[in-house]
């Protein structure tokens, strides 16, 4: 390595903020002050140093003077760095020569006195000039990416972002746990806000995936192990046997034949299906599958269509790259507990989803007809496993809004009239909250006649039996608590979301999850579809409750964001990262201990056997392994010991002046 | 107090709400309970059901609507109905709930047995006059 040779060519130039900064920081002096500091040619002040004049100004400098480094004293990074690197890259110096000082958030609006806050200016200019003094030329760190993607979850999050890289040209693999893909979506009756069937929706992006050549759908499928970094992620998937290896014209026959009967759980035990089934009509891959669980191997499905069942089949095990991956894992619905208004007591008392299955399966009539009694009134209660209070007693509870339940029950409401004009509807809700557009809904079914009441929070509904009816019992707000009693053939708990498996997926993947247990994005503002984890993304209901159009806005979103960072088949990444100098590692390995994202391991020199290596792809730059490293072997890139010493030494000089 | 939904109303071949609805053409399931009507309403504050509780009973076909003192304290000033944002004409359900009284005929005003007529505000005359009489 050649000798480092300090900067001595510097400009330092100290903005005004057109008064932010210039009002409680003598700009005139901190450039007074810096003009002859060492190292320095030159100090400017300007009014606004960001305009197009400014930047001008500071552009023709660096050529006119030859300058070999430029801090500028400004406003916060956060707004203004990205602009001034750009203007020194312009001038034909390496950006990561120069350094930005935040005179304004740190100086002149965090302090009154004006004395004191061009003191304290002027020592962190000071500081930045030293920093640039010993700063490196550094490039973007290049690496070759894989053009692919892994979609972890095939419900209609899963679809639509499958549907949307692969138009953009990057190979898919799309991972379902279920025999089939659609997920919760297929299951809706209507969905709001149009009315289409759940499975007409889900179809309808099905049929177009079944036209893309670049996707793999793996169903029965598992995702076991996940290691590596964006653009070079390596994947183990577990695939399950479906036992039914391709389609036979008679097929249908072998699945009338089946003498085992068993719950059907895509219809939550409203009706049964065999141990081979199709979920449901149009179900895709358009291949029934057998549950071994179910399943006796009794072989009479096997006499009718030969070989294409294959009742021997093993599990695989697959093991591929990717460049990126998007998780849609989706939701699981609130289980009330047993009592919980009624639940599990009553035959009478369904949730939402099963609801939805019921009014799905009896398209046909027009009565409504459930546990072999019809149904003229119906109470639904809102809110049930949402927005649950916590009282010291009742454990974890779910504090969010569910989002997605008002808006579908009083869609169900409207629609409920269409078909059951007699059905009377009463709704004990919270607060309603249909919420955009969403809101013409709930005008809507209010003036078809649904009756909304409104309860307590402390105080929800009870159910119970009376003389083998079914009674909602319940404070109304509107009439200050007066008690309503109702006597329903039904009762409906519109239950909220939960989050489903999102410990396991998360430790796989080793991304974290916030608050209510759904999956956490980098920033809920900023970087709403991004983990902490770079190339690994987050759509759908696994992130957050959400309806289908919402879910449907996120996935196209990761969708972009994945395919911008693997569209040009190489991934740049800021040099901000750590480095070994081979010679000084004594193999201490406290490093390795430290690093958050397991980027350190260990590699031959020439020369100099095993010492630490750092992966940059896989390095986010935090400097945890510099303060534990005893010989000072690792470093950061933009940031090394030596420069934070001097920085703070003139920081300190500053201060005493 | 407690309100059964489903009570059935003696004699009453309709329910309130519809009821309600032939006499004065106004659908209170419109209503979000938003109380605007109440906050305007003048009289409120003397009332045993708030204007905007009074259209939440006809909704719930609860009969305490037809009985309650409210409907005798509206001034019929309108300022609910000016006022509502689901476009509810209130006071006209107001009428309509006094009207289902004076059908039955109850009450009349005996302008003649007022004393000191001229000192009553001409407002509340004009009110009762127009409320006692069917
Ligand atoms: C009763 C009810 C009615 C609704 N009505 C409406 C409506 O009318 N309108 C509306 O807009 N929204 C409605 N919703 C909301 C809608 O269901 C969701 O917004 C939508 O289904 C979310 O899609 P998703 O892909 O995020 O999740 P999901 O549909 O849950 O799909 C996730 C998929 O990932 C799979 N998976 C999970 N874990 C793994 C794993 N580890 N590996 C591989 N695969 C995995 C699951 O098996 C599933 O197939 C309703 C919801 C319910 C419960
Ligand atoms: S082998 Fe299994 S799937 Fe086939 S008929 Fe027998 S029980 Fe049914
Ligand atoms: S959307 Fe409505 S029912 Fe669902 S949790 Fe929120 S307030 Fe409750
Ligand atoms: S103002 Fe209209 S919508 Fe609001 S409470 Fe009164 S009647 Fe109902």
């Amino acid at each position: 390595m050649s000798k480092f040779v300090e900067r001595q060519r510097i400009g330092v130039y100290v903005c005004h903020c057109g008064g932010n900064i210039s009002d409680y920081v003598d700009v005139k002096e901190v450039v007074n002050a810096v003009k002859d500091y060492p190292g320095v040619v030159l100090a400017k002040d300007f009014i606004f140093m960001c305009s197009d004049a400014g930047q001008k100004m500071i552009e023709e400098d660096i050529k006119k003077h030859n300058l070999d480094g430029v801090v500028v004293a400004a406003c916060s990074p956060k707004l203004h760095e990205m602009t001034f690197r750009n203007v020194v890259t312009r001038a034909g110096l390496n950006p990561f020569l120069f350094y930005h000082v935040n005179i304004r958030e740190q100086s002149s609006w965090a302090h009154r006195d004006r004395k004191y806050s061009t003191k304290k200016a002027i020592s962190h200019v000071l500081a930045g000039i030293e920093y640039v003094k010993l700063a490196s030329a550094l490039e973007k760190i290049r690496m070759k990416a894989e053009k692919s993607v892994l979609i972890i979850g095939g419900g209609i999050a899963g679809i639509r972002a499958a549907l949307d890289l692969s138009g953009m040209g990057i190979n898919v693999v799309l991972v379902e746990k279920e025999p089939f893909l659609g997920g919760r979506t297929a299951r809706i009756w209507r969905t709001h806000p149009n009315g289409k069937k759940g499975v007409d929706v889900v179809r309808g992006l099905i049929n177009e995936l079944k036209e893309r050549d670049n996707v793999v759908i793996l169903t029965n499928s598992e995702v076991t192990h996940v290691e590596g970094f964006v653009g070079n992620f390596k994947v183990k998937v577990h695939v399950n046997p479906r036992y039914v290896i391709k389609n036979h014209p008679r097929m249908k026959e072998a699945i009338d034949v089946c003498p085992v009967t068993v719950p059907d759980e895509f219809n939550y035990g409203l009706t049964t299906r065999k141990a081979i089934y199709y979920p449901y009509e149009g179900a895709y891959p358009e291949l029934p599958v057998i549950d071994p669980k179910a399943c006796t191997r009794c072989g009479e499905c096997v006499k009718i269509v030969g070989d294409a069942i294959d009742l021997s089949q093993k599990p695989m095990d697959l093991e591929f790259k990717v460049g990126a991956i998007v998780v849609t894992t989706g939701f699981k619905p609130y289980e009330p507990k047993p009592g919980e208004f009624g639940y599990k007591e009553y035959g009478n008392v369904i949730t939402l989803p099963v609801f939805d299955r019921l009014l799905d399966l009896s398209e046909g009539g027009n009565k409504l007809i459930y546990n072999g009694k019809e149904i003229n009134s119906i109470a639904f209660i809102y809110c049930v496993g949402s927005r649950q209070i916590p009282n010291g007693s009742n454990g974890k509870v779910n504090e969010y809004c569910s989002r997605y339940c008002c808006n579908a029950t009083i869609y169900r409401a409207s629609q409920l009239k269409r078909k059951y004009p007699h059905i009377k509807q009463y709704h004990f809700y919270r607060d309603i909250r249909t919420y955009g557009l969403n809101e013409l809904l709930y005008l809507k079914a209010g003036e078809e006649g649904a009756v909304f009441i409104k309860y307590p929070d402390e105080e929800p509904p009870k159910v119970y039996g009376e003389d083998g009816k079914l009674i909602v019992e319940s404070k109304d707000v509107v009439l200050g608590g007066d008690t309503v009693r109702t006597k329903v053939d039904l009762v409906v708990l519109v239950v909220g979301m939960e989050p489903y498996d999102t410990k396991k997926i998360s430790d796989i993947l080793s991304i974290s999850t916030g608050k209510g247990g759904f999956l956490q994005e980098a920033h809920p503002k900023l970087r709403p579809v991004e983990t902490l984890k770079s190339g690994i993304y987050i759509a759908g209901t696994a992130q957050a409750p959400r309806t289908i159009s919402e879910t449907l806005i996120s996935a196209s979103a990761a969708s972009a964001k994945a395919a911008s960072m693997l569209i040009k088949g190489e991934i740049e990444l800021e040099p901000r990262v750590a480095r070994v100098d081979p010679e000084k590692c004594n193999l201490s390995k406290r490093c390795v201990e430290v690093c958050p994202t397991g980027a350190i391991s260990f590699k031959e020199y020439e020369g100099l056997g095993t010492k630490a290596w750092v992966n940059e792809a896989m390095c986010i730059g935090c400097g945890a392994c510099t303060a534990v490293c005893p010989t000072e072997a690792i470093q950061l890139n933009t940031l090394k010991t030596t420069q934070i010493k001097r920085m703070i030494e003139a920081a300190i000089k500053g201060l005493e002046r | 107090m407690e309100i059964y939904l489903e009570r059935k109303v003696k004699r009453m071949e309709f329910e309130l709400s519809e009821r309600i609805k032939m006499i004065s053409g106004e659908n209170v399931f419109k209503c979000i309970s938003c109380g605007r009507c109440t906050a305007i309403c003048p009289a409120a504050p003397f009332m045993d059901f708030k204007p905007h509780q009074i259209i939440h009973l006809v909704r719930l076909n609860d009969e305490r609507a037809v009985e309650s003192e409210a409907i005798w304290l509206c001034t019929s000033c309108m300022y609910c109905s000016e006022r509502c944002p689901r476009d509810i004409d209130v006071a006209r359900v107001m009428e309509a709930l006094r009207a289902i009284n004076l059908r039955k005929r109850k009450d009349v005003v005996a302008l003649r047995k007022l004393k000191d007529l001229k000192k009553l505000p001409p407002m509340a005359l004009v009110a009762s006059g127009r409320k006692y009489t069917g």
